[in-house]
């Protein structure tokens, strides 16, 4: 047979009126056939399809028109107004009959609407709206990368290089992060913020919104006391001042011009209010070695990223060159900057993303699932109305109504339900979490969050209605009122019915997957030895103006004489202090060598993690010194240089000898090993111990940044007396960001904590509208079969036969759903493994577990009706109608 | 005008594929089937065609061809563009079949 191509047909189908479509692809089969005479059937195929493509645009044309015209009209009497009302109030009367149906659906609908438009509402402040500059595609952040740390920070020296010499960028401006007190009439404050170098905003495209921000002859004449304020710090402390531009503040006990406010949530990476000028030295600008400077900038029109690390590279080479006795062997490297900094924000959406959409998909179906039983009962009904003259057209119409009215009522309850849990999401998250994820504070239910749930709401209807509208429309009239009469429905429905059972069933299972998944990293983390016995240790950020206290003499003093006033306080057991507190996310590193080992060029050295502590720090925090001794007061900038190692260090540097005593050369500078002190987690719990070099700060002559205070009992009640103590001390040195040691470890665990919540709560909901799934089918089932099992029971079945039955038929959905749903749960875990700890993304144990809790909850919904298979009266069962 | 023309040289036996085939054989232009029946939608609101259905084809469940026919105003207004186009061409030196090279 010559048959001419089934997809070219159905194209046709689709595009040529109802009136034409006959004709036309009775001509076009004339010409077809005519050709398979002539030129053979492959010809005349190629013909067949070159006719449909070549006709798709006029045909397309022509039926958009005749639509157009249609619509003007309205001759067809089934689009006037009055009839689209009459459908609604028909479909409004027949929720009243259906109270359970509707409360269910929209019930879960809601959820499912909410749980997306949270996400939703998440993603677009911290991602889609974190980095509103204009071009944003072309700004890069510039790295070093060397074989012992990929993306480190830069040098003054490798900005200065880059702002003489680079063609590649039409701006580049580099930036440090900068902490310092402000002084009010209520005391001294530490705020954070960022000094950056000329150019830095225009480079961005920001604007202030009061004001101006540094040009190049501001920083000419006065390079350090102006300022910048951010509008949160504006409205905080100045009160919103519109006359604050021009006037004076008191930063680090010297008095700085306020520039100007910048726009509300402006900022790069963490939380920063006041941002200040940055010139560098010529001294500095030749300093390759000394890093820590976060580097930026802008690509010059029509270079492509590729041509910009070229030039990088070749930069880089120079660089090494020139200055071989500060060359790491480092290399520049750029990268979007929508990556840099929010890349790994963006990493956490893919599973929540997914999650949502999977959970209203399994509401979709159960929503669907629901509708097709509603309309199996109401088969009669439909029937009725097409024979009374209703048109197909018209009773899918008013079936799709009935899903758009309940889908509208979804939304708003789904809008209510994003409203009441947004503040709960926004005030569950630890303040210091919040400041690394800009724009989390101004999350809210806005004009967009509400636009699109009610898309998805339409969506969702069109997901959920138009299957069982089709399906219903299409009933056959005379089948529908034999059936009706004889008291039962035909089984056409429900192998469609389970497979949407089966579909959900697999959904809610690669939901639980991930959320297992990400509960089981999260209880190893937990479980996780950080190092650290620190149950009673409170950290705290601490600020000194350091002009108040130059010189090793003076910064001695004021260490000596806060240690000894903190020492003071009922219940202190210990004080130290530090320059990188745990988790803190700052991670310093130095180049090491030894004094009893020939040198190796610097780019060839080992690196070790650089820790500065005060004496008594380790006993602070925790840390145990398994030999040696710990730093002393005694150890100062006139004693030989002493270090304690790690003691992961100690065993890769001296395999088989003792550490102690030895010399390690860093910075150019010997060193004496005093002590070894056992291996932490500093970077974060689940970073592997890096071998770790701690210095004194003491030593250096320098102050600490942070303290650690170990205290009996409650340590967090320390606090209020060491603010006075410190008050008393230097009326402008400040202390922030108070939490205990236990705190800092829990909060450094919130994105494990979050996703885990997140997607459990997804997955509570998936499972148990899965299992409401699965019991509607089933009880289904069991009514149909009620005169079957009837008549088995009559003929001597017993009880439990019936149960079993009954029983196995929910268990092929069940293990079907699992099956499909495995696959699923494996591509879970695939997306989850970024975020995973010690544990596979196919772990067994999580992935058995999960299954068997889904096969306990859908078997248990299936027992409902199976129980009430078994309670047939075999007499009542055969009597019935 | 091709559709017009393809009509007058066809007569009763002027249906979708055979319209299609004399103006491809006529023109040595590759007419989509599509644009043929979206022409004969627009020629049929004008007035220039109309259409009738034939007898049923005669194979089993054969359909009945839907046939156009030229009305008088469509050789009207075949004729007049016909003119029209003499017009435009009248003294013009075309490179036709056998023209100078």
């Amino acid at each position: 047979m010559t048959r001419s191509p089934r997809l070219s047909r159905a194209l046709v189908r689709l595009l040529v009126h109802p009136r034409d479509r006959d004709h036309f692809l009775d001509d076009l089969d004339d010409g077809f056939a005519a050709r398979v005479d002539r030129e053979g059937i492959a010809k005349a195929r190629r013909w067949y399809r070159h006719q449909i493509i070549s006709s798709l645009l006029p045909l397309a044309g022509h039926r958009l028109r005749l639509l157009g015209e249609d619509l003007a009209n309205s001759s067809h009497k089934d689009m006037r107004m009055d009839a689209i009302l009459l459908d609604a109030r028909q479909a409004f009367r027949s929720f009243r009959h259906a109270r359970g149906f509707t409360t269910v659906a929209v019930l879960s609908l809601a959820l499912g609407i909410a749980a997306c438009t949270t996400i939703f509402s998440a993603l677009e402040v911290v991602v889609l709206r974190a980095l509103p500059f204009p071009e944003l595609e072309r700004l890069v952040k510039l790295n070093e990368s060397t074989p012992t740390c990929a993306t480190c920070s830069t040098s003054a020296g490798d900005y200065t290089t880059l702002r003489r010499e680079a063609k590649s960028f039409s701006a580049v401006a580099t930036v440090r992060g900068w902490t310092g007190t402000l002084s009010l009439s209520d005391g001294a404050e530490r705020v954070t913020g960022a000094r950056v170098t000329p150019g830095f905003f225009e480079m961005l495209g920001v604007r202030p919104a009061l004001g101006g921000t540094f040009d190049v002859d501001t920083m000419a004449t006065a390079p350090a006391s102006v300022a910048l304020l951010s509008d949160k710090l504006w409205r905080k402390r100045f009160g919103a001042d519109s006359k604050i531009v021009g006037s004076t503040i008191t930063l680090n006990s010297v008095a700085v011009t306020v520039l100007g406010v910048l726009p509300p949530h402006f900022g790069i990476g963490g939380d920063a209010d006041v941002w200040l000028p940055l010139v560098f030295s010529p001294q500095q600008q030749r300093d390759f070695a000394s890093h820590g400077w976060g580097l930026y900038a802008r690509l010059a029109p029509r270079v492509t990223l590729q041509q910009a690390q070229d030039e990088l590279t070749r930069l880089s080479d120079r660089i090494n060159r020139a200055y071989p006795e500060q060359s790491i062997g480092m290399r520049l490297v750029a990268r979007p900057f929508g990556d840099a900094m929010i890349g790994t924000l963006r990493q956490f959406f893919v599973p929540l993303l997914g999650g949502v959409a999977f959970v209203l998909l399994i509401v979709c179906a159960n929503v669907a699932n629901l509708s097709l039983a509603r309309a199996t009962s109401r088969a009669r009904e439909i029937a009725m109305r097409a024979a009374l003259g209703a048109s197909r057209g018209r009773i899918v119409r008013q079936l799709l109504l009935e899903s758009g009215a309940i889908a509208l009522a979804g939304a708003v309850g789904g809008i209510a339900i994003t409203w009441a849990v947004i503040p709960i999401l926004r005030s569950r998250i630890p303040a210091h979490f919040m400041g690394a994820v800009r724009g989390w504070d101004s999350l809210a239910v806005d004009w967009r969050a509400v636009a699109f749930a009610v898309g998805l709401s339409a969506l969702s209807a069109l997901l959920f209605g138009m299957l069982p509208a089709l399906r219903a429309s299409r009933t056959d009239l005379s089948t529908a009122f034999a059936d009706a009469a004889r008291g039962s429905t035909g089984g056409k429905g429900s192998a469609l019915r389970s497979g949407l059972v089966v579909v959900e069933l697999a959904l809610a299972l690669t939901l639980l997957a991930g959320s297992g998944l990400m509960m089981r990293s999260l209880m190893k983390l937990m479980n996780t030895n950080t190092g650290f016995e620190g149950q009673h240790s409170v950290t705290m950020a601490l600020q000194v103006p350091a002009r108040k206290h130059v010189g090793a003499i003076a910064a001695a003093d004021f260490d000596r004489q806060l240690r000894e006033a903190i020492s003071a306080i009922p219940g202190v057991t210990a004080v130290g202090g530090t320059w990188n507190l745990p988790m803190s996310g700052n991670r310093n590193m130095t180049f090491y060598g030894f004094a009893d080992r020939p040198p190796v060029a610097a780019a060839q050295q080992p690196v070790a993690n650089d820790g500065w502590v005060t004496p008594g720090y380790f006993g602070a925090i925790g840390m145990s010194l398994m030999r040696g001794r710990d730093f002393t007061v005694r150890d100062d900038t006139a004693s030989t240089p002493v270090v304690v190692v790690s003691k992961a260090f100690a065993e890769k540097a001296w395999p088989a000898a003792d550490a102690i005593g030895q010399i390690v050369i860093t910075n150019n500078q010997r060193y004496q090993i005093v002590g070894i002190v056992a291996d932490v987690r500093n970077d974060g719990v689940e970073a592997e111990t890096q071998p770790t070099i701690y210095r004194s700060i003491t030593q250096a002559g320098a102050i600490p940044t942070a303290l650690v205070v170990r205290a009996t009992g409650d340590a967090l009640s320390i606090v209020g007396p060491l603010r006075r103590a410190l008050r008393v001390i230097d009326p402008d040195a400040a202390i922030a960001e108070v939490r205990s040691l236990p705190q800092v470890v829990n909060e450094y665990l919130t994105p494990w904590r979050l996703l885990g919540a997140l997607l459990g709560a997804f997955a509570a909901i998936a499972v148990a509208i899965a299992a409401i799934g699965i019991y509607g089918v089933m009880s289904y089932a069991v009514t149909q079969r009620t005169q079957e099992f009837g008549i088995r029971m009559a003929l001597g079945a017993d009880r439990r036969a019936v149960l079993r039955m009954v029983l196995r038929q929910s268990s092929v959905l069940v293990l079907c759903g699992i099956l499909l749903g495995g696959i699923g749960a494996l591509g879970t875990g695939r997306v989850l493994t970024f975020q995973l700890y010690e544990v596979s993304a196919r772990d067994p144990l999580v992935l058995g577990g999960v299954a068997a809790i889904l096969a306990l909850v859908s078997i248990a919904a299936a027992f409902v009706p199976a129980r009430r298979a078994t309670t047939v009266d075999p007499m009542i069962a055969l009597r019935a109608p | 005008m091709y559709i017009l023309a393809a009509l007058e040289h066809l007569g009763e036996d002027a249906y979708g594929a055979s319209i299609q085939a004399e103006i491809e054989s006529r023109s040595e232009r590759p007419t989509p089937f599509g644009s043929v029946y979206v022409t004969l939608e627009r020629l049929a609101k004008k007035g220039f065609v109309t259409f009738w259905i034939g007898e049923p084809r005669p194979v089993q469940g054969g359909r009945s061809r839907k046939h156009v026919r030229i009305t008088p105003a469509g050789r009207r207004a075949l004729r007049e563009s016909a003119r029209s186009l003499d017009r435009m061409l009248a003294g013009l030196r075309l490179n036709t079949d056998g023209g100078n090279r």
